[in-house]
């Protein structure tokens, strides 16, 4: 799906009660955040909907479990999207870690006569980034090239994720 | 984080300027309504069906919308989840007060400004009431 991928902190986003976080992929010069919102910019009032909830999370709540759909991805990755309701046109896929960092990956609309991801090119291959990223992360964490800050709040170390067995 | 990616960022920046103050509210509000139910439901050790059954409700989508941070409470409905849960959605949060002193404490005034003294001036400068509080050794300021 890639083979380099770094993780950005959004500090619009990031507040005393969590971080959030996107992804630059490979050589793009447009994270996986700005291109969800640029590539949806017709649903402008959901977007600014998603945007009004991550600030709310970063600054109040924090990244409650309750507010993501959960196991998108493979058991235990934290693969999840953003909560969506009924009548809403957009998935945003995010890696979830606690309550205090969430890495947003890419989404798209999803059309109502699908009912899983598979069902959709993008929405798929935008799973599938993030189930990669979420491995790799958790390799990463094991050989201590990755760690939480402290307060929990931050990625520290090397925030650029190599894909050794990208081809 | 380099130039290139904080520059990045400047487009939501524009999203936060197109919602307006009361649409921030909004969301905040139905989201802060989520948090306070699920920590109520967390006290009370009930998970949703145990919420559910107490609301005499059948479909357990309902609590999971409620608790999405995105559902639109009716007051009602607030009511309602208020009365079995044991909290009030209506009343304002309490505000918690810190003060913290960079020197020592005195239990009893010897002579000139000491710790005390301070303290009643800022409790009664900002019209703080701590009549309520526990072991409460403030006593009215005085020069």
């Amino acid at each position: 799906m890639f083979s380099k991928c770094q993780l950005i902190k959004i500090p619009q986003f990031s507040g005393p009660k969590g971080s959030v976080y996107t992804i630059l992929i490979d050589d793009e010069e447009i994270t996986a955040f700005k291109n969800f919102v640029m590539m949806n910019n017709s649903f402008k009032s959901e977007i600014k909907d998603i945007v009004g909830r991550l600030k709310t999370m970063g600054f109040k709540t924090g990244m409650r479990e309750d507010f993501f759909k959960l196991y998108e991805g493979k058991p235990g990755d934290g693969v999840c999207a953003l909560f969506d309701k009924e009548d809403s046109n957009l998935r945003l896929y995010c890696v979830r870690y606690g309550s205090q960092i969430v890495i947003l990956g890419g989404g798209g609309h999803k059309p109502k006569s699908i009912r899983t991801f598979q069902e959709d090119e993008n929405l798929e291959k935008q799973n599938f980034i993030l189930r990669d990223l979420s491995k790799l992360i958790t390799e990463k964490m094991q050989d201590k090239e990755i760690w939480f800050s402290e307060d929990g709040l931050d990625f520290e170390g090397d925030l650029t994720i190599e894909n050794y067995n990208y081809e | 984080m380099n130039k290139s990616a904080q520059e990045n960022f400047d487009f939501i920046d524009d999203i936060l300027e197109e919602i307006s103050p009361l649409e921030m509210k909004k969301i905040e509000q139905r989201m802060l309504n989520a948090e306070k139910i699920r920590k109520a439901m967390d006290a009370k050790g009930w998970n949703n069906t145990k919420l559910l059954e107490a609301l005499n409700m059948k479909s357990l989508s309902i609590i999971t919308k409620w608790l999405s941070g995105t559902h639109n409470f009716t007051q009602d409905t607030l009511v309602e989840i208020g009365e079995v849960l044991g909290i009030n959605f209506f009343e304002p949060a309490e505000q918690g007060i810190t003060i913290e002193f960079s020197f020592p404490v005195l239990k009893n005034k010897t002579s000139g400004f000491d710790s005390y003294s301070s303290l009643d001036y800022i409790l009664n400068a900002n019209q703080i009431n701590l009549s309520n509080s526990f072991n409460n050794n403030c006593t009215e300021y005085q020069a």
